[in-house]
């Protein structure tokens, strides 16, 4: 409260005939009876501040009062204590000069005679005319106004000056010599005439009467002191958060006037000098913290930042710059403008609605907002040097956030959340004697006032850093046990991780530091152990598993809760979300000062996910879990749809008595903003996308995009020309009978083998190609032509001699065998046995693998299996398989005269033969061993292995670069990897099949085995946080249908850590579906752009096939005709 | 029907060519049934022994595994006291594509090599890991007592 006001000295120079100020009584001028001397700017005559850094002032002057400035310019160290007082702001200054021209001018007009008695302190100044002496010895009126005998003495110390301001009025009286310059107006709010509603509009308003409530106009006016008639109307920007204030009774203001028009017209402007006082009422005390509803909050921040105070204490870092940037920064400024001031009666059904659309869909991603918007201002903290690389600047930024959260002194500081804020300056504190108690406090998060200094009732140092994944929050963290080392040798910093992540942390935090300045020991596994009195670690790595467990069985015992450590991060602290958990009870009772979180996801499900967190780093209040429930659960809490409009109501009225709304609108309003507020203190988070300085936070190294375009080779060309014409005449088929889109997913199976068959025709043949599904359809593959085709240059090397064991010698023993199942299939001998009936295989049916059983037992097998819910295998190898990939073996002798009489539809056999008839029969003999050998020798490269190959050794090998390969086929991976398995170049490899733990070790392979120069992945496998930045080429061997997948694959190389320019490179076959596809690519590219473009032009590319436009609004028929369009190009029709 | 020429081609194939131990009669009355007499693998506790077991086909065979099961008391961690056997062919593993003689094999092999870590005797299986020593010891005292005749 106030301090005890001192004797006022010029007790007896108040003039009695003054005209009364409205309860104006400057308490900061306390105790610095001199200053009307020493700082009223008329007397500053001698000569005109010539420092050309007081230009803007003087201009300034010269512009708002140019009799003034011509005939009384300010000097130099005048100038220079105004700047001073107006901390720096330009504005402020000038309006604190103003102010007090004003008031000497007031004063030498109404009381010129008493100039006399103080005119010696004049002369020994030497001022110049008597007129100025006089207005030197002025008392500033303020000063007077305390000692007006007929105020209550309650009254002067139930305000307090905090500031000035300018602002420009209009007129809403006429009249000459309305104002006078000398006069202190009182501000007042106009009444609100009372709304009346009738009680079913209060339940269910129109929309309009909802708008007329809460746009109503907020009126603010100064008014003669004497009749009461209203003057000057504020402005909107001004009266909309006067207005509240004066209606709370929370702050007051009065008006002098700077322009004096004169006659006054209604709507002339009038520009005034407005002085804020806080009220007695404002200030929170044991008995009175009604304030702690946030109401008053953003007036308050407004007219803070209006009389442009600069925080003088600040519990937390606040951004460099002026007041408006704080002000700005704590995000009070933007909203108000918009912010309907309605009184809290005006809520009602309707708005809560709104507000619960409002609030709901952008609920989890509102309340980073803040949090974002604060990044590009912090400062940089250097990288420490024992660490053995440096910070990209956005880290060091973190580094400065996160050093100055732990350094956070509690007891030197005030509460955190608190600003303290001084009240209109003195002349004392401009002199330099500081007047310690010339400063409030004020909470910008919810309005809260208080004179004393709040005292911090947390210990907590530390915060959430939620940079998203893949920016380092590890190094980071790194950079900061570095930067801010324990100052006793035994705490050390225990680091919390999911187990996964336990390797990963210990090696970053050796990897990051020069040796010898971390001591890192991980604390995990069954004989741990932590030597507490031989020297202790720096850093201690452990599982949320082994804190868990230790809190369960003796936390007393364990090393991790009995004593205290310097610092506590926790990794991937969603762990800890629900925090009745007992990992979460557990983490909770680590001791530790200095208490971090990183996720990349600190959200999962609710907001509340977010309670347990602060209440892990203890910051309260928000940590105790009655208060979060109060202002935070409750409110948020989506009111249950199906509930009956009584419960809703009753509800509300749970809600409304926290806010006092009847509703809970405002409250829910009010509950995101407090989380907002509260995760801007606490949090830090930047995205790929954050921009500092204008540029983003990841500058990556080049990429390069390009098409490899082949030619197929001749084989190629044979099989993929019948494909297509097959297809095609299936297409045109459909297209005739008009059932495309009705088949829509079997032409995509059509496409599918036409883009498998660019990969490899070994793709298709190995799995038929038809997929009607039942075995008995199924195409038959003829067999001699699979052989024909992937087998090589046979005829170059005829080995026509050797048996067919011999011939398959050199090759593996899966060709082996599969050479001799294959002989003994074109042998039509009895040698192959069906492992199911022990009898010779009839009808053989080729699994993948190449085991062959009787059509009938595999059929009657998996029809088991299927019945039984159990996957397909190979009952002998127990390779998975699906139906589709069955290979039923049809003899020529069968086959041949059924195609060329009849036929049968979606057989390849019979296409095939048609397409390149029958080879002339050969003796069997030589058949077999020709076939043999072909198999033995591996399948022939296709057109795009050997290209692959071809930029391997290029490229990628010679450099010792690595490269990742992507296919969308799976069987086109297992040739790439076969291939360079047999070409001696290492491979790993990820795909979809694997388990996490198999995926995870191909990945350390790719990462960590120099040998292995390539990763052959399917792009499904590849979840979105995959790091591969260790290769820097890509190879993408098919194309994807949408582009944006591309993209994504692309972006596991070329993301943050890849170093080396990345060179991308797309195999497209040249004539065949593939360079179709690109077409269809790039026109989707386009449509995605078009879709933000006016609709109209979007409708007029479809027209094509003369069918009447169906309009915009036909949005299915446009999609229809696209695929369609789409599909056209795909076949080249 | 091909599935039941597979239990008289294997039954013909196992009396023909009986793998080495092992002896497989099945019933005059039920084909499916068969009577089976193995001995203990050298080199292993139950070396010397000579144990019965019963084979049961199910009618479904060979699409469900065959039913086995111990007659002789054996001290083993994978065979409890009613012999009941834990071998994973018996159960989920199993696939057509195995036999009768296989699967004996695979009994045979169990002897050789006792796997306390998946155990379906308990008892046995804690005495095995606690001393191995001791348990192989019970194991030679219930063969020699048991599966001698």
């Amino acid at each position: 409260m106030p301090r005890p006001h001192p004797p006022p000295r010029l007790a007896a120079s108040a003039p009695p005939q003054r005209a009364p100020t409205p309860a104006v009584i400057d308490l900061t001028s306390d105790g610095d009876g001199n200053d009307s001397g020493t700082t009223t700017p008329a007397l500053t005559q001698s000569s005109a501040s010539t420092d050309p850094a007081h230009a803007p002032f003087l201009a300034a002057i010269a512009v708002l009062l140019p009799d003034h400035a011509r005939e009384r310019a300010p000097r130099a160290d005048v100038v220079a204590r105004y700047l001073l007082r107006g901390h720096g702001n330009l504005d402020a200054a000038v309006s604190l000069y103003l102010d007090d021209v004003q008031r000497g001018t007031a004063a030498l007009s109404a009381n010129l005679a008493r100039s006399t008695a103080s005119a010696p302190r004049a002369t020994k100044r030497a001022a110049g005319s008597a007129s100025h002496a006089l207005q030197q010895t002025q008392p500033r009126p303020r000063h007077e106004a305390a000692q007006l005998p007929s105020r209550p003495p309650a009254l002067e110390v139930t305000r307090r000056k905090v500031g000035e301001f300018m602002a420009t009025t209009y007129a809403v009286a006429r009249g000459s010599n309305l104002l006078a310059l000398d006069v202190i107006y009182p501000v007042e709010r106009q009444a609100q005439p009372a709304k009346k509603r009738p009680r079913t509009t209060a339940v269910f308003p129109s929309s309009s009467a909802v708008d007329r409530a809460t746009t109503a106009p907020c009126i603010v006016r100064f008014t003669a002191p004497t009749t009461g008639t209203a003057l000057g109307r504020f402005e909107r920007t001004e009266s909309a958060w006067m207005g509240p204030l004066l209606d709370r009774g929370v702050a007051s203001f009065s008006v002098a006037p700077i322009t004096t028009p004169s006659p006054l017209t209604t709507g002339d402007e009038i520009i005034v000098q407005v002085s804020a006082y806080l009220n007695e009422s404002a200030w929170s005390t044991p008995t009175n913290d009604a304030k702690f509803d946030g109401q008053s909050r953003v007036p308050l921040a407004r007219m803070f930042a209006a009389c442009h105070l600069v925080p003088t204490a600040a519990g937390l870092p606040l951004p460099a710059g002026g007041a408006d940037q704080i002000w700005t920064s704590l995000g009070v400024l933007d909203d108000v403008p918009d912010a309907p001031t309605k009184p809290a009666e005006s809520g009602d059904e309707a708005t809560t609605e709104n507000a619960e659309q409002k609030v709901d869909p952008t609920l989890l991603a509102s309340v980073f907002d803040k949090v974002q918007q604060q990044v590009e201002q912090l400062p940089r903290a250097s990288t420490p040097e024992s660490m053995c690389f440096s910070l990209r600047p956005y880290q060091e930024q973190a580094l400065w956030w996160l050093k100055s959260k732990e350094e956070f002194q509690a007891g030197q500081h005030m509460h955190p959340l608190f600003l303290g804020l001084p009240f209109f300056p003195s002349t004392a504190a401009i002199d330099g004697d500081a007047d310690p108690a010339a400063s409030f406090y004020f909470n910008p998060f919810d309005g809260e006032l208080l004179l004393d200094m709040p005292a911090v009732d947390t210990q907590t140092r530390g915060g959430i850093l939620a940079d998203e994944m893949g920016l380092g929050k590890t190094i980071e963290m790194l950079a900061l046990i570095h930067a801010n080392p324990a100052k006793k040798r035994s705490r050390a910093t225990l680091v919390v991780v999911p187990m996964s992540l336990l390797g990963q942390w210990e090696s970053e935090l050796n990897a990051g530091s020069l040796p010898n300045t971390l001591h890192v020991v991980s604390y995990y596994g069954q004989g741990r152990a932590l030597q507490l009195h031989a020297k202790l670690p720096t850093v201690v790595v452990t599982t949320y598993g082994i804190v868990q467990t230790e809190f369960d069985r003796a936390p007393t015992e364990s090393p991790l809760f009995s004593r205290v450590w310097h610092r506590v991060i926790l990794d991937e602290a969603q762990h800890i979300k629900s925090h009745t958990t007992q990992t979460a009870k557990a983490c909770c009772a680590i001791q530790a000062p200095h208490r971090w979180l990183l996720t990349g996801t600190p959200i999962v499900n609710h907001l509340d996910d977010l309670y347990s967190l602060v209440r892990f780093l203890q910051y309260a209040p928000w940590s105790q879990h009655v208060f979060w429930r109060h202002h935070i659960s409750i409110p948020l809490a989506p009111v249950p749809p199906t509930t009956s409009s009584k419960m809703r109501a009753t509800f509300r009225v749970r809600v409304a008595t926290w806010a006092n709304d009847e509703n809970g609108s405002e409250a829910r309003a009010a509950a995101l903003e407090a989380v907002q507020n509260l995760m801007s203190q606490i949090m830090i988070r930047r995205t790929k996308t954050t921009v500092i300085n204008g540029e983003p936070i990841l500058t990556l190294p080049t990429k390069d995009v390009s098409v490899q375009y082949l030619d197929m080779s001749e084989h190629e060309r044979d099989v993929y020309d019948a494909l297509e014409t097959h297809t095609k005449t299936k297409f045109s088929h459909f297209v005739r009978a008009g059932t495309v889109l009705s088949n829509y997913t079997h032409i995509l199976a059509l496409i599918m083998s036409l883009r498998q068959c660019c990969d490899h025709p070994w793709l298709i043949l190995q799995q038929t190609f038809a997929r009607s599904g039942a075995l008995d359809d199924s195409a038959t593959v003829e067999l001699q032509k699979l052989l024909e085709r992937f087998g090589c240059d046979a005829d170059a090397t005829p080995d026509a001699g050797a048996t067919t064991t011999d011939a398959a010698a050199p090759a593996a023993p899966s060709n082996e065998f599969l050479s001799q199942t294959v002989s003994n299939l074109l042998d039509q001998g009895d040698q192959n046995e069906c492992p199911l009936c022990l009898d010779p295989v009839t009808q053989p049916t080729l699994f993948p693998c190449f085991h062959a059983f009787c059509h009938d037992c595999i059929t009657d097998y998996l029809a088991k299996l299927a019945q039984r819910g159990e996957p397909s295998a190979c009952p002998v190898c127990r390779r998975s398989v699906t139906e589709d990939e069955l290979m039923h073996v049809v003899y020529k002798s069968e086959i041949a005269p059924a195609a060329f009489s009849s036929p049968p539809e979606g057989s390849l056999a019979s296409w095939a033969s048609i397409a390149s008839p029958p080879p002339p029969a050969a003796p069997a003999a030589a058949l077999v061993s020709h076939a043999a050998k072909q198999v033995a020798k591996a399948r022939t490269p296709s057109t795009k292995l050997v290209a692959l190959l071809a930029y391997l050794r290029a490229e990628v090998v010679p450099h010792g670069a690595k490269c990742v390969v992507f296919s969308q086929f799976v069987g086109m991976l297992d040739l790439v990897e076969d291939l360079l398995r047999s070409e001696g170049i290492g491979c790993a490899r990820l795909d979809g099949s694997q388990a996490q733990a198999r995926r995870e070790v191909e990945l350390r392979a790719f990462r960590e085995d120099a040998t292995k120069t390539c990763l052959v992945a399917s792009l499904k496998a590849c979840n979105v946080g995959l790091n591969l930045t260790v290769a820097n080429h890509v190879v993408i061997l098919d194309p994807w249908w949408n582009h944006a997948v591309e993209q994504q694959a692309i972006d596991r190389v070329h993301r943050i850590g890849q170093t080396r320019p990345v060179r991308v490179t797309r195999f497209i076959l040249r004539d065949t579906v593939e360079e179709r596809m690109l077409k269809v690519q790039a026109a989707k590219i386009e449509m995605v752009a078009a879709v933000a473009a006016p609709l109209a032009s979007s409708s007029t590319a479809n027209t094509a096939a003369g069918e009447p436009e169906a309009g915009v609004t036909a949005r299915p028929e446009d999609a229809k005709r696209k695929r369609l369009d789409d599909l056209n190009v795909l076949f080249g029709m | 029907m091909a599935l039941s020429k597979r239990i008289i081609k294997e039954t013909e194939r196992l009396l023909a060519d009986p793998a080495p131990g092992i002896q497989a009669t099945p019933h005059e009355d039920n084909l499916r049934y068969f009577d089976v007499v193995m001995s203990g693998p050298s080199q292993s506790p139950f070396e010397g022994g000579s144990f019965k077991l019963e084979l049961f086909l199910p009618d479904d065979y060979p699409m469900t595994a065959p039913k086995v099961r111990f007659l002789t008391k054996i001290y083993h961690p994978n065979i409890d006291r009613l012999g009941r056997i834990c071998l994973d062919i018996l159960k989920d593993k199993w696939s057509p594509a195995l036999q009768i003689r296989t699967v004996l094999l695979s009994i045979q092999a169990l002897l050789s090599a006792p796997n306390p870590d998946d155990p379906l005797a308990n008892d046995v299986a804690q005495h095995w890991k606690d001393n191995e020593k001791d348990a192989i010891n019970t194991a030679k005292e219930w063969t020699a007592k048991y599966a001698h005749e």
